[in-house]
């Protein structure tokens, strides 16, 4: 490299300008045209959650096209950007940002816990409605007006399933196993809360790893302690783990769980999933015509299975059209105030597949299903239906 | 009490068989051609995803492996040497642990916006047999037989035959062996296609019961890494017996130890190994070269 | 020496850093954010720089040393310390397990720094999740307070590009002290830097740790900026991103980690338009300057820079001017 340079040094000002330059290309936020509705739609594209957040967007981007060709909210058109949060929570609060300085009507999304938290306290001080597809009980609890979901919290579906194992399994000594992340560990509390009132006995209390290996231990310490039933509140990957090797060492205890009916577990878990049970809220298992129509759409638009979080998202766009016309007028400010205490039934919106009625602090209530898996397909025992 | 014990030690063998067939690969390109191959882990995502790749274009399995080892064989071995390692190896070995680091972001990507994010579900052996309280299932027995015959085969290859001599003394010192005319660039090579075969038969024997998915490879290279360290780095005893110890403990402290630490099991033995003894288990002091 | 002439490069560190705090005054939040996230991450490159560019050793551990410094500020200045006491406590301590860490894996030779760090992020990973009485667990830790009076997006950027410059002038300072000559001759050609008598071992290890320290600085910052700190942004990818950003700007380049932070920063913007797919171009580019610019962005300018100069003789009182 040359050691002396005749005046200062060229790039002392290239770089800069350059980096200006980049820079200001890069944080223009998107404006919307007067009169459409502009809805922000941060995800999961890429880093761990992309499996989520990806079927999030394709969910939502389905709704947004469909109710535009249908004539859009009152009159206004939908147009939408989506914001990759790579799974990251310093980079979801920078999107968000960008997503709130354009303006937005809405925010859907983002799923993941961690990405909510820092949103959640920016889209309340701008007004706007943000409804996320995380199901961890303390993201609705700081008592934030502007935050919703579309799927029931992850204790409000506990207690029944608890209650199931105690007087229909007539189950008295349980086993759980859970995922060591925010799902697994939020349900864990609350189960071990739920089982403790039920006078339920949680003789293996064991947490597994998203992404880990071998079950064998985990199957081992089950096998020791012989329950009446195996509480599995895992991920889909991991349930199927776990039950292909629970069905090979031959242990017959029944299993209840989260996720453990779920197509994806189903799939993945071949014949070991067949006879698992579950409590889950309402969604795309749901024995409802309208859930079966919108599933044939998704796979012949996308080209892969729709899971839970592409319901939600799909319904989330639903539902702001259910409170703009509640107001009668697209108030960005007013749609949070519009939606509380709301039911929103599929004969008045469509796109709505079965009744749901928000609380007043943005959890949903549409009821749960009872589902088991028989012939390596999910069957639905019972529809519990919602309180209200 | 006996069964569960003989039970823990035939799932953390078979498991660690794994990591061995993945850490024996680590270890070759290591000696061989100075590569710290950060992106060993998905290497054995690769051909999982080419296996069903190939099943769902309508190849039956035992048609679909040798085609994903075919496309292992000159995606992780041939491309790979040429493309990356070539050129980087004379900017330094720095900067080709680097760029493999970079490989492996660029893999797991890749396999995610090709072959999609979800996991997928793998064809394997299923049921077994008792034996008193111990139950004996097919695929652990599977995968320790392949092992087995793998590394002897692998063993018996470098000891025994011209070649895998020439191997051997390339990894020890390649301008000695330049030197005694052996065929430097030729060895290398071979070694990127053994490892390529290795990461192979590891995702064959894994797949069934980890599934395929694009990220995946993560986890089974940090244990392998580990695996190859405690083992020892000069020899492919070191890896083997590395990846069963690590296997075995992993298992007996997932079951007896604070399950939310189960993880730090391979890292914490990494950390003693590298205070306590730097050369691994079977490996030779005097291992500076890289 | 330092690659150019040293005044130049701190003047033109210090002239981007000035621009950006300017340039924040037409931005809107979200650009002002990104900004202050440019600001940290390169605190964070820059030690990173020091112990990959300088000492030629590969760590994975900044993620930890980040995650150290972000849960030290979150949890002790509701607890009223003030931000600059937790900053330098965040800097002493990632300084200490900095020195622990690196004192035993630096006495192999080899890349034992590279695997011990990655075993010490995903360790550290462990406790940040597990030991929730203290980190909050998966729950983290929310609405960090900013400190008084950098509470509004645009004050708390002018924080961060106030740490940045006196990470900079320390920076360039050090490299130009008798330590940092030593730093140099190490990077040029370890050998012959141990034949003139600099102690290898230890000033690679001085390295380590104060890299080390520099990232306990960055999370100091990123706690308050994000206002909530929870244990996966600081896993291993963001080692490996940091890592990626001294490599795209040029290791061993002083200006290195300004340009490589702003890439990675930027980047997922200016790659918008393929969503997913971002990932796959950037780890291609990042292979590529490896394989063609080993010397990163910064390097490569250097070299068209000169390439011009040399073509057109009286070329560079005009490009002074552009």
């Amino acid at each position: 490299m040359s050691r002396s340079r005749p005046g200062p040094s060229p790039y002392a000002l290239a770089l800069p300008a350059l980096a200006l330059a980049a820079i200001g290309l890069a944080t223009t936020a998107p404006k919307a045209m007067a009169q459409d509705l502009q809805i922000a739609i941060p995800a999961e594209l890429t880093g761990s959650g992309a499996s989520v957040g990806v079927l999030w967007r394709d969910g939502a981007e389905m709704a947004i096209d469909e109710l535009n060709a249908k004539g859009g909210i009152l009159g206004h058109k939908l147009t939408y950007t989506v914001y990759d949060t790579q799974t990251n929570p310093s980079v979801s609060r920078a999107v968000i940002q960008k997503a709130l300085d354009g303006h937005p009507y809405a925010v859907l999304g983002p799923v993941y816990s961690g990405s909510v938290m820092v949103d959640e306290p920016l889209t309340q001080k701008a007004g706007i409605t943000e409804i996320m597809g995380g199901v961890a009980d303390n993201l609705t609890a700081a008592g934030d007006p502007t935050i919703f979901r579309t799927t029931a919290a992850q204790s409000q579906v506990l207690m029944p399933a608890v209650i199931y194992m105690k007087d229909t399994l007539h189950a008295k000594r349980v086993a759980m196993i859970w995922v060591n992340d925010d799902y697994g560990i939020g349900g864990h509390k609350a189960m071990q809360a739920d089982l403790k009132k039920a006078g339920l006995q949680l003789v293996v209390d064991d947490s597994a790893e998203a992404g880990q290996i071998s079950f064998a231990p985990d199957i081992l310490k089950i096998r020791a302690a012989h329950p009446d039933a195996i509480f599995v509140y895992l991920h889909e990957e991991e349930n199927a783990r776990l039950m292909k090797g629970l069905k090979q060492q031959g242990i017959k205890s029944p299993i209840m769980g989260g996720t453990v009916t779920d197509q994806q577990t189903i799939k993945l878990a071949g014949g070991a999933a067949e006879g698992a049970l579950s409590i889950g809220g309402m969604d795309i298992s749901a024995p409802v015509p309208a859930v079966a129509a919108f599933h044939k759409r998704f796979l012949a638009r996308f080209h892969v299975e729709p899971d839970h979080n592409a319901l939600q998202a799909y319904m989330a766009v639903w539902m702001i059209k259910a409170g703009t016309e509640k107001m009668g007028k697209a108030d960005a400010k007013g749609l949070a105030a519009a939606l509380h205490g709301m039911t929103i039934t599929p004969d008045k919106q469509p796109g709505i597949l079965f009744p749901m009625h928000i609380l007043a602090n943005g959890d949903i209530d549409n009821g749960s299903l009872l589902t088991t898996v028989k012939g390596g397909q999910q069957v639905v025992l019972k529809v519990i239906p919602p309180a209200q | 009490m006996f069964w569960l014990l003989a039970q823990l030690l035939v799932a953390g063998l078979a498991i660690g068989a794994i990591y061995a067939l993945i850490a024996i690969g680590f270890s070759l390109l290591w000696q061989g051609a100075q590569t710290v191959n950060f992106a060993q882990g998905d290497f054995v995502s690769l051909p999982a995803f080419a296996i069903l790749g190939f099943t769902a274009l309508g190849l039956p399995l035992w048609l679909a492996i040798p085609a994903a080892l075919a496309v292992a064989v000159l995606v992780l071995g041939l491309l790979f040497k040429r493309v990356l390692v070539q050129p980087m190896l004379h900017h330094g070995v720095l900067q080709l642990a680097i760029a493999t680091m970079a490989l492996s972001i660029f893999l797991e990507n890749v396999l995610k916006d090709t072959g999609g994010a979800e996991a997928y579900p793998f064809p394997g052996l299923t049921g077994g047999f008792n034996l008193g309280a111990l139950f004996l299932d097919w695929q652990s027995l599977t995968v320790l037989a392949v092992t087995v015959v793998t590394v002897s085969a692998l063993n018996a290859f470098l000891s025994r035959t011209r070649t895998g001599r020439a191997m051997q003394a390339t990894a020890q010192n390649p301008s000695v062996a330049r030197l005694l005319g052996i065929d430097v660039e030729r060895m290398i090579m071979l070694t990127f296609v053994i490892n390529a075969v290795l990461v192979t038969l590891a995702a064959v024997l894994i797949s069934p019961v980890y599934l395929v998915k694009f990220d995946n490879g993560g986890q089974i290279g940090l244990t392998a890494f580990s695996a190859a360290i405690v083992g020892g780095f000069n020899q492919v005893r070191g890896a083997v017996v590395g990846g069963l110890l690590l296997g075995v403990v992993e298992t007996f402290a997932a079951t007896y130890g604070p399950d939310q630490y189960r993880t730090a099991v391979p890292m914490v033995l990494l950390i003693l190994f590298v205070l306590f003894r730097p050369h691994g288990l079977l490996g030779r002091r005097e291992e500076r070269r890289v | 020496m330092m690659r150019g002439r040293p005044g130049a490069l701190l003047a033109t560190a210090l002239a981007g850093i000035l621009a950006v705090g300017l340039l924040s005054f037409v931005l809107e939040p979200y650009g002002v954010y990104l900004l202050s996230l440019w600001a940290v991450y390169t605190v964070a490159a820059i030690g990173l720089n020091l112990t990959l560019g300088y000492a030629g050793q590969i760590s994975l551990a900044q993620a930890t040393f980040v995650g150290v410094g972000a849960y030290a500020t979150a949890l002790l200045m509701p607890h009223g310390w003030p931000f600059g006491a937790t900053l330098a406590l965040a800097g002493g301590l990632c300084f200490g397990l900095g020195l622990l860490f690196g004192f035993p894996a630096l006495r192999v030779q080899g890349h034992y720094l590279a695997f011990v760090t990655l075993a010490l992020t995903t360790l550290a990973f462990l406790v940040m999740r597990n030991e929730a009485w203290l980190t909050g667990g998966v729950q983290g830790i929310a609405h960090i307070a900013r400190p008084v009076p950098f509470t509004s997006g645009r004050a708390f950027l002018m924080l961060c590009l106030l740490v940045l410059t006196l990470v900079t002038v320390a920076t360039w300072w050090l490299l130009r002290s008798p330590w940092g000559r030593a730093f140099i001759a190490l990077r040029e050609n370890p050998i012959r830097a141990a034949s003139l008598g600099v102690d290898v071992r230890g000033y690679t290890l001085l390295s380590f740790a104060i890299g080390a320290a520099l990232g306990g600085v960055c999370g100091s910052l990123y706690a308050p900026l994000v206002q909530y700190v929870e244990p996966s942004p600081f896993a291993l990818a963001l080692s490996l991103s940091l890592l990626l950003m001294v490599v795209v700007g040029g290791s061993g380049s002083f200006l290195g980690p300004y340009v490589g932070a702003l890439v990675a920063v930027l980047l997922p913007e200016w790659l918008r338009f393929m969503q997913d797919y971002y990932l796959v171009v950037y780890a291609m580019v990042v292979m590529l300057l490896l394989a063609v610019c080993p010397d990163g962005l910064v390097g490569l300018a250097g070299r068209m820079l000169d390439r011009q100069r040399r073509g057109h003789p009286a070329e560079p009182a005009d490009g002074g001017k552009a």
